[in-house]
């Protein structure tokens, strides 16, 4: 087991910038922690023992390759995080695991799919790892969440650097209820690098990668390259081919990925049997003919209000009544100027 | 011997009365302006001096001075050039002291002896009294949208100085027909399709609501823009006047018939700098754009590239309607009552409005938004989405409602307005709102849920009611409860700018 103060240098040499995982995992293998912080001129008067004490303090555990709660499918990978921090509970890696990605300019559709998939995965047993990152991430662990479910994620940034900020309230939820990895120490800001980095991680650790929506060049095709490089399978969500969020997802099921039309598929391709689905009931209202005239005009694309106008014919004070009645019940949701129909 | 000359300055939009004194003595031959003269003032040696010259009249080899009183107010521009020349003119003998009796003089002198129009001349003859005012024949129409005065148009010193001596008289000035009010080129029938883009624009010209237009590159923002003055009824008398004043000070051209009746179109480009817009300037103090537009519309387009404390100085006058511009010389407030138009693109690619669509970078997006502060953005009554016109818009036939159409109704709404006593619904105070906009109970519900789901803040909510009762009035004026349909309207026509990602609104679900 290392000592407590080869833990500490190994600490700040991964928070050193300008190291990358490869160089940190020489260093650690070749002449070890402290050595290592000397030789890239690290400053003599850090004191490790301090910095391992704010860790802990913090909740955050540091496991370097030898530690055996270090996780069992990350020591084995090509390139293995040098240096990992987890905050939460381990055990949450147990079982199968789905790695949900996607774009963070998706459609409410998409984002509500994701969530659907975080919250029937959990329901099946399924543990689900993502990013963190807004729009699909996001959702996916709120639908994990949601089922009471233990959600993982993968971070770019230190544990106590929030990154979306908006996501604040969300990073802690999940960090007290699941998950929460990093390659990165306490205080590291987001960096450009270190998000393809984390996706490397989040491929690694999963059995099954889903994209639910991605544009012709995302982030989440990263993490495609790197589940196909381990070969992990990947599986896609198809879109409407009018939707730029879609076009990514729709090449990877071109180019040969299986498509999730639903929850079963992932099950399937996991190997397990299909879980009963929750008798989910709509509870919404249903609408008046009317108001289904304007549902029908979506065609299931996000609309603005001229669109509306123009597909139904209707005049502008209808139209507006109607969408109210439509957006108070839960058939529609508002972003901005367009409007999306929400699928039960 | 002794010249005194009336004549008067101008500071910011208003004219304050000069006396020119020229003293001709004894004494090495020189020249000197006293007076707190500024730059332009003080080359007027050289001016006046050609142009005496010029006109065959003597330049007096002494010691002249001249002195603009009051010595407090600063004396701007090139304006008392005639007026030096006439104190010169009497100081050396050359005119009768009487011949100058109960007449003012405006106008800049060229070397060649032309008597010159300047800025603001409206705005000096209004400080000139009961006197009959000398000034450039160009400025004439100017001069005499004030009131019944006296004007004299001149284009020569040579006319000035043979009309002073009596050698021939003033030229009278005319009663001109009043000017035909030309149709505007731009129509409203011009935009293809885009049907609430331009029911915003009636609802915007109908309660004088501040409109803003988002959307991609190429879907007519500008075009529906400069529709909306057409839409606007013509300025009344105490408008035109004033908007004329300002015009006249900022140098703009006027109408032939002196006084502007059209609702000005001001639509300065995002590089302006804050005085441009604003108003100012070191010496001059010119009124900017802003009140350029004064009774008018003033359209920003690209409004995420305006500088950022270019439109911080917009939050006095949008809720003022004046704008106040301190310098050294002293302090003047512009009027800056105008309709703001703005256009904007969701993100720097134009396609994040939709979901999903957004090409940007999160780096680029959110410096982006971070440029357009909620308050500025909370000042708009109205926010529509406006997207590119489709194949079928463009080469239809159909031709949609021409402005005169659309003006009629916009017409009935005002007077309705202006019946319950209010300038436009905009100006609605919120303590009245209960009053001149009583809500159904329906209508009520539909806003509470619009406020409980965070579609609506408080402060927004009173601007959609106001919203509200233009809808209602542009429907017909005779109701006077606002209906859930109206109320559904103002929210559908008030859109969250701020790029919202679909997992905030999965959150509160």
């Amino acid at each position: 087991m290392t000592s407590p103060r080869d833990l500490g240098f190994a600490i700040l040499l991964a928070g050193r910038d300008g190291l990358g995982p490869r160089r940190l995992t020489e260093l650690l293998d070749g002449m070890g922690a402290e050595a290592g912080w000397h030789e890239v001129g690290g400053d003599t008067g850090a004191d490790p023992l301090r910095t391992l004490e704010r860790h802990v303090t913090a909740g955050v555990t540091t496991l370097l390759r030898d530690d055996p709660r270090y996780p069992e499918r990350l020591r084995a990978d090509q390139e293995p995080p040098a240096v990992l921090f987890a905050a939460g509970d381990l055990e949450a890696l147990g079982g199968e695991r789905v790695a949900i990605v996607g774009t963070r300019r998706c459609t409410g559709a998409g984002a509500g799919f994701a969530r659907e998939l975080g919250r029937e995965l959990t329901h099946a047993g399924v543990t689900v790892v993502s990013g963190l990152a807004l729009g699909i991430d996001g959702a996916a662990h709120r639908g994990v969440l949601e089922a009471g479910g233990r959600p993982v994620a993968v971070v770019g940034s230190g544990h106590d650097v929030v990154y979306p900020a908006r996501h604040r309230e969300l990073w802690a939820r999940v960090r007290d209820a699941g998950l929460m990895l990093s390659e990165a120490p306490l205080g590291t800001r987001p960096a450009a690098w270190r998000f393809p980095a984390r996706n490397r991680i989040i491929a690694g650790l999963s059995h099954l990668v889903v994209v639910v929506e991605s544009h012709a060049a995302g982030g989440s095709l990263l993490t495609v390259k790197e589940a196909a490089d381990r070969d992990i399978p990947v599986m896609a969500v198809p879109g409407s081919v009018r939707q730029p969020s879609c076009a990514g997802t729709n090449r990877l099921i071109a180019e040969g990925c299986a498509p999730v039309l639903d929850t079963t598929d992932v099950l399937v391709a996991l190997g397990l049997t299909a879980a009963a689905r929750a008798g989910e009931v709509d509870h919404r209202p249903p609408p008046d003919p009317r108001g289904v005239v304007v549902l029908e005009a979506f065609d299931w694309q996000p609309a603005t209000l001229e669109h509306l106008a123009v597909r139904t014919g209707m005049r502008l004070p209808e139209l507006a009544l109607r969408l109210e009645g439509l957006l108070a019940s839960g058939w529609v949701m508002a972003a901005g100027g367009w409007y999306e129909r929400v699928a039960p | 011997m002794l010249g005194i000359v009336p004549s008067a300055t101008l500071l910011g939009i208003d004219g304050h009365a000069v006396t020119v004194e020229v003293h001709c003595s004894g004494g090495l031959p020189s020249f000197t302006v006293v007076g707190s003269p500024d730059s332009a003032c003080r080359e007027a040696s050289g001016r006046v001096r050609a142009a005496l010259l010029s006109s065959g009249c003597t330049w007096p080899q002494q010691r002249v001075t001249v002195n603009l009183a009051p010595p407090g107010v600063r004396k701007t521009g090139s304006g008392l050039d005639l007026a030096i020349a006439v104190g010169v003119l009497v100081a050396s003998g050359q005119v009768e002291p009487g011949a100058v009796e109960g007449l003012a003089f405006l106008g800049e002198l060229g070397l060649d002896g032309s008597v010159r129009p300047v800025n603001g001349t409206l705005c000096m003859t209004e400080a000139l009294g009961d006197r009959a005012v000398v000034l450039p024949a160009a400025s004439v129409a100017e001069a005499r949208v004030v009131g019944d005065r006296v004007v004299h148009g001149v284009a020569t010193l040579t006319e000035v100085v043979a009309c002073l001596k009596g050698e021939q008289p003033w030229t009278l000035s005319r009663d001109e027909a009043p000017a035909p009010v030309l149709p505007l080129a731009a129509d409203l029938a011009d935009v293809r399709g885009q049907p609430i883009g331009r029911f915003a624009l009636e609802v915007a010209a109908a309660g004088r609501h501040h409109l803003l237009l988002l959307g991609p590159p190429g879907a007519g923002k500008t075009m529906l823009a400069s529709r909306l003055p057409g839409l606007l009824p013509p300025l009344g008398d105490r408008a035109a006047l004033e908007t004329t004043r300002i015009h006249s000070a900022a140098g703009l051209p006027l109408p032939p018939g002196g006084l502007v009746r059209q609702p000005p179109f001001r639509a300065p480009h995002h590089g302006a700098s804050q005085v441009a817009l604003v108003g100012g300037g070191s010496t001059t103090m010119r009124p900017g754009e802003i009140s350029a537009a004064c009774h008018g519309v003033l359209f920003l387009d690209e409004l995420a590239e305006f500088a950022s404390h270019v439109l911080d100085a917009l939050r006095q006058p949008l809720e003022e309607g004046t704008i106040r511009v301190s310098r050294a010389v002293g302090t003047v407030t512009f009027p800056a009552h105008f309709l703001l138009v703005a256009a904007m693109n969701p993100c720097p690619c134009g396609f994040g409005g939709r979901p999903g669509g957004c090409r940007c970078t999160d780096a680029a997006r959110a410096r982006y938004q971070r440029r357009l502060s909620g308050p500025l953005l909370d000042r708009f009554d109205l926010r529509v989405e406006v997207t590119r016109p489709t194949l079928s818009d463009l080469m239809g036939t159909e031709r949609n409602e021409p402005t005169a159409a659309v003006r009629e109704r916009v017409l009935t709404a005002r007077a309705a307005a202006e019946a319950r006593g209010v300038a436009s619904n905009a100006a609605i105070p919120v303590d009245r709102l209960d009053d001149l906009a009583p809500l159904h109970p329906d209508a009520a519900d539909v806003l509470a849920h619009a406020l409980k789901s965070g579609r609506l803040s408080a402060r927004g909510l009173h601007r959609v009611r106001r919203v509200a009762r233009t809808v209602a009035d542009l429907q017909d004026a005779s109701v006077h409860e606002i209906t859930a349909a109206h109320v559904a309207v103002a929210l559908s026509l008030r859109i969250d700018a701020a790029l919202a990602t679909p997992d905030d609104r999965l959150q509160s679900a």
